[in-house]
C-alpha cells in the first residue's frame, strides 16, 4: 500500500508541473472554441476586412498594393506579416482564409500564452514564475478580449514578448530579426516595442554613465547600451522603408486615425480589464522585483535570479506602456506646466495625441500579467510552500 | 503535525486557484466600483469577452456571398455597413462604401456620412443619388441594426422598393441586395 502511494507520490512529483501547464493551455483552448464554432469568425476589429486582404493575395498570387476598403483605389499600406501568415497557411493547407484565420486565432493565443510563460522564465529564471504567469494570462479579460479575434495585434502580442526575450538573451540577431518582422506586422505593436527598447536603452546609458562615474566597467555596459539600439533601428527602418515603398512618404500626419484622434480613454472601468486579481498580485511582484538579490539564506534552494537588466526591462516595459496607455494626459500636463511656468519655458504640445489609448494599453496589460507572476511566486513563497524549493 | 500543516497549505492555494478560476469564468454579478458610478461584471473573462464573440452579422448575410460572388462583377462596388462591407470584403473582395481601414482613405467621414444616410433616409432618390455618387452598383440591406461609423440604426427598408431607383436581385430572410439603377 506504502509502495502504490509512493509512486503516486513520485508520480505526481514529477508531473504536476506539466500537468498544470497543460491544463491552463486548455483552459485557454476551451474558451477560444467558440471562435471557429460558427458561420463566420467574431467580425469585431476588422477582421473580416483582413480576411479579404488575403483572399485576394492568394487569388492574384500578390499583396494587393491598392486599398478595399472605404471605396477601395488607394494605397495600401497597411503591413503584410500577418495577412500574409494567414495567407500562406490557407495555401499550404488549402482552407479558406476565413477558417484558417479563426483557426489561427486559437494558436496564436496559445503561442501568446507559451512565450509570455518562457519570458516571465526568462526574467526570472525560475519556472515556477513563468507557470504562474501563463495562469494570470487565462484570468485576463483584457487579454482574452484580444486574443479572440483574427487581428494583425493579436501577432503584435507575440511579436513584442517574442522580440524582449531575445533582447533578455542577449541573442541580438534576433532580437533584430523579431523587431524587423513586428515593425510589418502591426503599426501600433511597432510603436509599442519601440517605446519599451527606447525607455530601454535610456535605462541602459544611465547606468552606464553612473558606471562611469563611479569608475566600474563602464565601456562593457556603454555597449551593452548601444546593442540595444539594434532592434530599434531595425524596426524603425523595416517599417520606414515599407512605408516609403507603399505611400511614397514618411509623414503619416495625413492618415485618419491621427487626424481623428481615434482611441478610447482607459478610465478605471477599462483599466480594470486586466483582471481584478492580476492587478492584486502585479503589486504584490512589483514589490517582489523592487526588492532587488534575495536574502543569502534562499541560496541554496531553487529561487529566482532577476537580474538588473530584467528589472530595468520590466520596468520600461510598465513605464512605457503606462505613458502610451495615458497619452491623453500629456497635453493637458503640458498646458498645466507650462500655465504654472508662467510663460518662463513654453514646452510645445505633441498634435497626435491622444492617440490608440485603449490598444495601447493591451501591451501594459502583458507585462502586469507577467509581473503577477512574480507576486503569485512572492506570497507562496511567502506562505513557506515546500514546492517552491526544488526546481520542476 | 508539519504534513498536515504542508497539507492544509497546498489545499489553501488549490483552493484560491479555483476560486480565481471560478470568479473569471462562472461567478455572476454586477459590482458598483468604488468611488464611480460604473459598473464592473463578473464572471470577470467571460462578461468581458463574450461580447467581443458577437458575429454581428447575420447567417443569411454570409450566405449571400456565394451569390455576390456568382452575379456580380469583380469591379461593382457596394453600399453596406462596416459589418456587411467586411463581410462582403472577406468572402468576395468587392469593395464597399466603408469598412476596413479609414488610414488614408481619401474622404472615410464622408463615406460613412453618405451610407448611414442610405440607410435612414426615407427618400428613395436622396438614397439613390448618394449611392451614385459613391459609385456603387448595389445596396446590401440586413434585416438588422447598421453601423457606419456613426449609430446603430435599423434606418427606414421601405425606400428601395421603390422601382423608379432600385431593383430587388437578391434575397433571403436575413438581406436583401437591390440593384442601384
Amino acid at each position: 500500500m506504502d509502495d502504490v502511494r509512493g509512486q503516486l507520490l513520485g508520480l505526481i512529483k514529477k508531473y504536476w508541473f506539466t500537468v498544470a501547464l497543460l491544463l491552463i493551455v486548455l483552459i485557454a483552448l476551451w474558451y477560444r472554441m467558440g471562435i471557429i464554432n460558427n458561420y463566420v469568425v467574431p467580425t469585431y476589429g476588422n477582421t473580416m476586412y483582413h480576411v479579404g486582404i488575403e483572399r485576394l493575395t492568394i487569388e492574384t498570387g500578390y499583396y494587393p498594393s491598392t486599398e478595399i476598403s472605404y471605396g477601395g483605389g488607394f494605397p495600401n499600406f497597411y503591413v503584410p506579416a500577418y495577412r500574409m501568415l494567414i495567407a500562406s497557411m490557407s495555401v499550404a493547407t488549402g482552407i479558406d482564409p476565413m477558417v484558417m484565420s479563426g483557426l489561427m486565432t486559437i494558436a496564436i493565443a496559445i503561442f501568446i500564452l507559451l512565450v509570455m510563460f518562457v519570458l516571465a522564465y526568462r526574467l526570472s529564471d525560475n519556472l515556477y514564475v513563468g507557470l504562474f504567469a501563463a495562469f494570470f494570462f487565462i484570468l485576463s479579460p483584457e487579454i482574452t478580449v484580444f486574443t479572440m479575434r483574427s487581428l494583425p495585434e493579436l501577432l503584435g502580442l507575440f511579436m513584442v514578448p517574442f522580440t524582449l526575450y531575445f533582447v533578455v538573451r542577449k541573442n541580438w540577431f534576433m532580437a533584430v530579426m523579431g523587431a524587423a518582422v513586428t515593425a510589418l506586422t502591426h503599426q501600433m505593436t511597432l510603436a509599442t516595442l519601440a517605446a519599451v527598447l527606447g525607455l530601454y536603452a535610456v535605462f541602459l546609458f544611465i547606468r552606464a554613465g553612473l558606471a562611469y562615474v563611479k569608475k566600474e566597467k563602464a565601456g562593457e555596459k556603454l555597449k551593452e547600451a548601444l546593442r540595444c539600439l539594434a532592434p530599434i533601428i531595425s524596426a524603425c527602418v523595416t517599417y520606414g522603408v515599407w512605408q516609403m515603398y507603399t505611400l511614397g512618404t514618411l509623414s503619416l500626419m495625413g492618415t485618419a486615425q491621427l487626424k481623428n484622434h481615434e482611441g478610447n480613454t482607459v478610465d478605471l472601468p477599462l483599466f480594470l480589464r486586466t483582471g481584478i486579481f492580476v492587478l492584486i498580485f502585479f503589486a504584490i511582484g512589483l514589490v517582489y522585483i523592487s526588492r532587488g538579490k534575495a536574502p543569502r539564506a534562499e541560496k541554496a534552494e531553487y529561487g529566482t535570479t532577476i537580474g538588473a537588466d530584467s528589472v530595468l526591462l520590466i520596468f520600461a516595459w510598465i513605464i512605457a506602456t503606462l505613458v502610451l496607455t495615458f497619452n491623453d494626459h500629456i497635453n493637458p500636463l503640458i498646458q498645466l506646466i507650462n500655465a504654472y511656468t508662467g510663460g518662463i519655458v513654453t514646452i510645445p504640445t505633441i498634435s497626435i495625441f491622444p492617440l490608440f489609448m485603449d490598444r495601447f494599453f493591451t501591451f501594459f496589460v502583458q507585462i502586469a500579467i507577467i509581473v503577477a507572476g512574480f507576486g503569485m511566486y512572492a506570497l507562496l513563497k511567502a506562505i513557506g510552500l515546500d514546492v517552491l524549493k526544488v526546481k520542476p | 503535525m508539519s504534513g498536515f500543516l504542508d497539507l492544509a497549505r497546498y489545499g489553501l492555494v488549490v483552493l484560491m486557484c479555483l476560486v480565481f478560476l471560478y470568479t473569471a469564468y462562472f461567478m455572476g454579478g454586477t459590482y458598483t466600483i468604488p468611488l464611480t458610478s460604473d459598473n464592473y461584471f463578473f464572471p470577470e473573462v467571460k462578461a468581458n469577452a463574450d461580447p467581443w464573440y458577437s458575429r454581428v452579422v447575420t447567417p443569411g448575410e454570409m450566405e449571400s456571398a456565394a451569390w455576390i460572388n456568382a452575379f456580380t462583377n469583380k469591379s461593382d462596388k457596394f453600399v453596406a455597413d462596416i459589418f456587411g462591407a467586411e463581410l462582403i470584403m472577406g468572402m468576395t473582395t468587392r469593395v464597399s462604401t466603408v469598412g476596413g481601414d479609414w488610414a488614408n482613405a481619401p474622404d472615410p467621414v464622408k463615406v460613412m456620412s453618405d451610407t448611414n444616410r442610405i440607410y435612414t433616409t426615407s427618400d428613395p432618390a436622396e438614397a439613390y443619388q448618394l449611392a451614385k455618387e459613391d459609385n456603387c452598383s448595389y445596396v446590401s440591406l440586413p434585416d438588422r441594426d447598421t453601423f457606419s461609423g456613426y449609430e446603430w440604426v435599423y434606418g427606414d427598408h421601405n425606400k428601395f422598393e421603390d422601382p423608379e431607383f432600385f431593383q430587388l436581385v437578391y434575397e433571403n430572410p436575413d438581406v436583401k441586395i437591390y440593384k442601384v439603377l
